[in-house]
């Protein structure tokens, strides 16, 4: 151990201790940053419009599926093609509640998460034994499996074109405009966000990404794989249904119709283009794929190319397609490397790199 | 200190100059808003809609406006997907600051935009069909609809069919397995069993393209008539596969966003256009009346070069709607105004529609008229083959 | 009942030629194509924009023939050929990216909407007392010869050969002087042509749509339930397939005939994942 009194001065950004290397939140500059994103992301409400501040919301509840479909097929490596299916049982379970018993906010949002949690057990159970490429097609599976069931079960019982939620009231508050939703979805997802960063630091996070990266040398080391395997699958997929009964009460309907598998390809998209197996990849995927329609629409408005509606559609669709396949050819690791890139040519300038062995995160 | 001062007075010119220009640029405009499918598959149904929409404003706008106030629409593609149906709807109403939303895509779109205009109180009145949620007793607030609402027209669908084989025979229904199309046969199975048919549903998934298997499943079903709801692309597989069963009696669409022209020219030369019939709100493109003549002398204006169909008479019928409430409403007409009115308007529409278009607080759909056409081969055209027969918005349910 | 029977054969026809051109490619380059119906239906969309342009059947089918193979060629030389020995997600996606993009293809080029591939032939065919729709007889007997042609190409001739040897030892085959590279583009190239004239078929036989893309579902499924390496078995499990939807659609509701074939999965994952015909693979036991 150094002695203090001798030693040069380190920078507090240097992972020279277990603590250290563990810590979300390395030196001053990283804090500072925290701190004005933090005040800017509150303050973003006063300086947008209310369809910005819309969008924002529709990017924070992607950022919640986003970041837990990215520990189970990025860190766990298990191929999910599910999400849209476990986003609409969080939908439906939220749904049917709230029009059947009429049960507070809080409570459907923790029984979508519930329901979520016992169909992702189920689906691990069933792919225990398979290799990557049966895992995601039991997904596939389980996908048309549960939006069947839930086409039947609109068209039969609930007899109508979908449920109609009404406004949450938080107790404290009661989420009507987009600057309501805002905030409460911003804790939100910064909790989700920070729980996950946390998860994958814990023993709980490290038994996962080891299954993930080879699950035969984990069982050699000790890793009890079946559980890993069963408890990722549980948490992933309960974050997943809490985020879809979010987006339920969000919009204000649940139908089965949105539950779509382009909705489960978006997703990946968002983890693929992002990073897969980086919780800031996660972000800024999210992010990309949500608000990339949008920025499209603008770019052809600008550059007055006066395109055909009926064609727009299907360029949204190209550039959607062309993106997750230029990102699996030439940057596979994402926005996220990519930022880390920008990052440590700022940070390390005039020098081209810093070490050769940098953990890198 | 004199640079600062140069600085200061510069911006503040500036920003001033910015105020004047913005306060300039707020002219006097009825802002509205119209919402559809405009790129995906099913933008051969909306593109009319839309078209037809545009004609009648464009053509009220040359003639001055309502009131010398002209009418100013922004259109929203919502690409057939409920989430950004309702981004679109939010944008309308906040960001472009419309009073109204008028069109709206297919039903499974319309509940979140209802929830999305009812929170910024901002009404919208779907054409393309509609959901039951308009009917009374209790319609959802500032939601209308003035096109094909399902559980309707399944209603006087399976009405007609008891109409047309007096009381003796077999209907089959068919749709789509979606809330919309389980409803209309529903209704359908319910009034032709009330006229005394025997009836069956035959129901399938909207992606099916090949309807061999299913068609002979109804043939098994032994049909007398069949009536179908589902959309015109896999009406137009359905009757190929019918006819190639074997079937050669009547066939009765539901019009749900039916174009005419590729319809015919789908299903020329495999015999399979005789004995098919329409049953809609709306006229046919070919129908006679003064309406008809001017929407189709606006189409040759504004540079329509194929024929009109009854979708753009849909689109047409519903800006004639707009431009009634917003009369009505007088200038300027915030949403909730507009609201009101639409709450207690009467429209008549002449030759386009059989009856007018009415709105009560408990009734956002109102009484409807409907009529039969059936293609003519030497014409080449579906012309009319019945009455108009009327159609309360209180379909009665009885379920099998 | 004859022509259930027809419509039956006529769907497993185009379901195994789907399924097969799935088949070929995984076995050589161990990518499980997701974008088989997006490519189907994009050859049809060509067939079926160039007969309305004027061009006749017999001529227009070549030529949508020739574009699968050279959209088979494309995807392999700019895609599959830089990922060749990544784990198998990465292909995975990268195919789901591709089917995306076609499918962006298909509305801005073609407009998505309904068309019909007609092959100028309509009505009845009868053969003895039966009365079959000729549309159905045309698609089972091309399905059937494109079958027989591909399946004659990989046991007889050379390139077969070659495909097959890569398809099971791929190290040995580029050791004895295997052209690896070649061979799976070749693979790619019939793949894709596979997949094309199930489109074709099937919009001769029905019509081409952007949801027309199910079937490369069912063919995905067939594959599945057959084993994913096994030319045999891809074309029994279409069979099944084929016979399950017809039959639901006969027998039970229409409303289950695209939930059917996947309940058979479902089983077959759950008792021997790894098909019917497939390859034995060894799951480790974690």
């Amino acid at each position: 151990m150094m002695s203090h009194a001798q030693s040069p001065r380190i920078p507090s950004s240097l992972p020279i201790s277990m603590g250290r290397t563990l810590a979300l939140c390395r030196g001053r500059a990283q804090w500072l940053a925290v701190v004005v994103g933090g005040v800017a992301l509150l303050a973003l409400p006063r300086f947008f419009s209310v369809f910005w501040i819309h969008l924002a919301n529709v990017c924070l509840i992607a950022i919640i599926g986003a970041v837990a479909l990215n520990i189970l097929t990025g860190n766990a490596r298990l191929v999910s093609l599910g999400q849209a299916a476990f986003l609409g049982i969080g939908a439906f379970a939220a749904g049917l509640l709230q029009r059947t018993y009429n049960v507070p906010f809080p409570i459907a949002l923790a029984a979508a998460a519930i329901a979520g949690g016992i169909v992702g057990v189920m689906v691990a159970l069933l792919s225990l034994r398979l290799r990557v490429l049966y895992v995601a097609v039991t997904t596939l599976v389980l996908h048309f499996a549960v939006t069947t069931f839930f086409s039947f079960v609109q068209a039969v019982f609930l007899d109508s074109s979908g449920i109609i939620l009404p406004l949450p009231n938080l107790g404290f508050m009661e989420l009507q405009t987009p600057t309501d939703w805002y905030y409460f979805l911003l804790a939100i997802a910064a909790l989700i966000v920070l729980g996950a960063l946390n998860l994958l630091r814990s023993f709980i996070g490290r038994r996962w990404i080891a299954v993930g990266e080879h699950d035969v040398a984990a069982e050699a080391l000790g890793v009890p794989v079946r559980w890993a395997k069963v408890s990722v699958f549980a948490v992933t997929s309960a974050v997943v249904a809490f985020a879809g009964a979010l987006s339920a009460y969000y919009v204000g309907t649940v139908s089965f119709e949105s539950y779509h598998l382009g909705l489960a390809i978006a997703y990946l998209a968002m983890i693929i283009i992002g990073g897969v197996g980086s919780v800031l990849g996660s972000i800024l995927g999210a992010v990309f794929i949500t608000l990339l329609p949008y920025v499209l629409d603008q770019i052809f408005l600008i550059a007055h190319l006066n395109v055909r509606a009926n064609v727009l559609a299907g360029l949204h669709q190209i550039a959607f397609g062309g993106l997750i396949v230029a990102f699996l050819l030439f940057e596979p690791r994402g926005l996220a490397e990519i930022w880390r890139r920008v990052r440590s040519a700022a940070t390390d300038w005039p020098f081209r790199y810093r070490s050769a062995s940098r953990s890198v995160r | 200190m004199r640079q600062k001062s140069r600085l200061a007075t510069v911006s503040l010119a500036l920003g001033a100059a910015l105020a004047l220009s913005a306060a300039g640029a707020q002219e006097r405009a009825h802002k509205i808003g119209y919402l559809a499918d405009l790129s995906g598959p099913m933008q051969d149904n909306y593109g009319p809609i839309v078209e037809g929409f545009e004609f009648y404003v464009k053509d009220l706008n040359g003639r001055g406006g309502i009131n010398g106030v002209p009418v100013q629409v922004a259109v929203r593609d919502d690409q057939l997907d409920a989430t950004r149906a309702a981004s679109m709807a939010l944008e309308l109403a906040t960001s472009v600051g419309v009073n109204s939303i008028w069109g709206m895509s297919q039903t499974r779109t319309h509940l979140a935009v209802y929830q999305t205009a009812a929170r910024n109180r901002t009404p919208a009145t779907a054409m393309f069909s509609g959901i039951k949620e308009v009917l009374p007793p209790s319609p959802l607030p500032y939601a209308y609809s003035a096109g094909h609402v399902f559980e309707v027209a399944g209603e006087v669908s399976g009405k007609l069919a008891a109409t047309m084989l007096n009381g003796k025979g077999k209907m089959i229904c068919n749709s789509i397995e979606a809330p919309g199309g389980v409803a209309a046969c529903q209704f359908a199975e319910g009034a032709a069993a009330a006229g005394g048919l025997e009836t069956g549903t035959v129901l399938f998934p909207p992606t099916v393209t090949e309807f061999g298997a299913i068609a002979q499943r109804m043939m098994s079903m032994n049909p007398t008539i069949v009536v179908a709801h589902a959309g015109s692309g896999q009406n137009v597989g359905l009757i190929k596969a019918l006819r190639g069963a074997g079937f050669s009696g009547p066939i009765l669409m539901g019009s749900h966003g039916l174009n005419e022209a590729p319809l015919i020219n789908a299903l020329q030369g495999i015999g399979s256009l005789d004995k098919l019939q329409i049953v809609s709100r709306f006229a046919s493109p070919d129908s006679t009346g003064k309406e008809l003549a001017d929407i189709r002398a606006a189409a040759q204006q504004y540079g329509k070069k194929t024929p009109i169909a009854t979708t753009t008479i849909m689109g047409w019928a519903l800006a004639k709607l707009m431009d009634a409430s917003l009369r009505q409403c007088g200038y300027p007409c915030p949403g909730d105004k507009l609201n009101s009115v639409l709450e207690n308007i009467k429209v008549d529409m002449g030759s386009l529609m059989g009856g007018p278009v009415q709105f009560t607080p408990k009734d956002h759909y109102g009484t409807t008229w409907w009529r039969v056409f059936q293609y003519d081969a030497k014409e080449k055209k579906f012309l009319p083959a019945s009455e108009w027969l009327e159609a309360s918005s209180t379909p009665t349910l009885r379920k099998q | 009942m004859a022509s259930f029977i027809l419509t039956v054969v006529a769907s497993w026809g185009i379901y195994a030629l789907l399924g097969m051109g799935i088949v070929l490619v995984y076995r050589t380059s161990r990518v499980l194509n997701l974008a088989g119906g997006e490519l189907a239906i994009f050859i049809g969309y060509v067939v079926a924009i160039a007969i309305e342009n004027g061009l006749s059947f017999p001529i227009a089918v070549p030529l949508g023939m020739g574009s699968a193979m050279a959209l088979g060629l494309a995807i392999f030389w700019f895609t599959i050929r830089r990922i060749m020995g990544e784990p198998p997600h990465v292909g995975l996606m990268l195919t789901v990216g591709i089917a995306t993009i076609l499918n962006g293809l298909m509305i801005v080029l073609f407009g998505g909407g309904m068309i019909a591939v007609p092959a100028g032939l309509s009505g009845f065919t009868t053969i003895g007392s039966l009365r079959l729709p000729t549309t159905d007889v045309v698609a089972a007997i091309g399905a059937w010869l494109s079958i027989a042609a591909i399946g004659l190409v990989y046991r007889v001739t050379n390139l077969g050969l070659q495909m097959r040897a890569v398809a099971e030892r791929v190290m040995l085959s580029a050791q004895r002087g295997l052209n690896v590279d070649r061979t799976v583009a070749l693979s790619w190239i019939i793949g894709v042509l596979a997949a094309g004239l199930a489109g074709i078929l099937h919009g001769e036989r029905a019509f081409v749509a952007l949801s027309a893309t199910v079937i490369g579902i069912s063919a995905l499924i067939a594959c599945l339930i057959g084993g994913m390496d096994s030319l045999k078995g891809v074309i029994f499990a279409a069979f099944i397939v084929a016979l399950t939807e017809s039959f639901t659609a006969l027998y039970i509701d229409p409303r289950y005939v695209l939930i059917a074939p996947v309940m058979i999965l479902l089983v077959i994952l759950i008792v021997r994942p790894w098909g019917l015909f497939g390859t034995v693979e060894e799951f480790r036991r974690v």
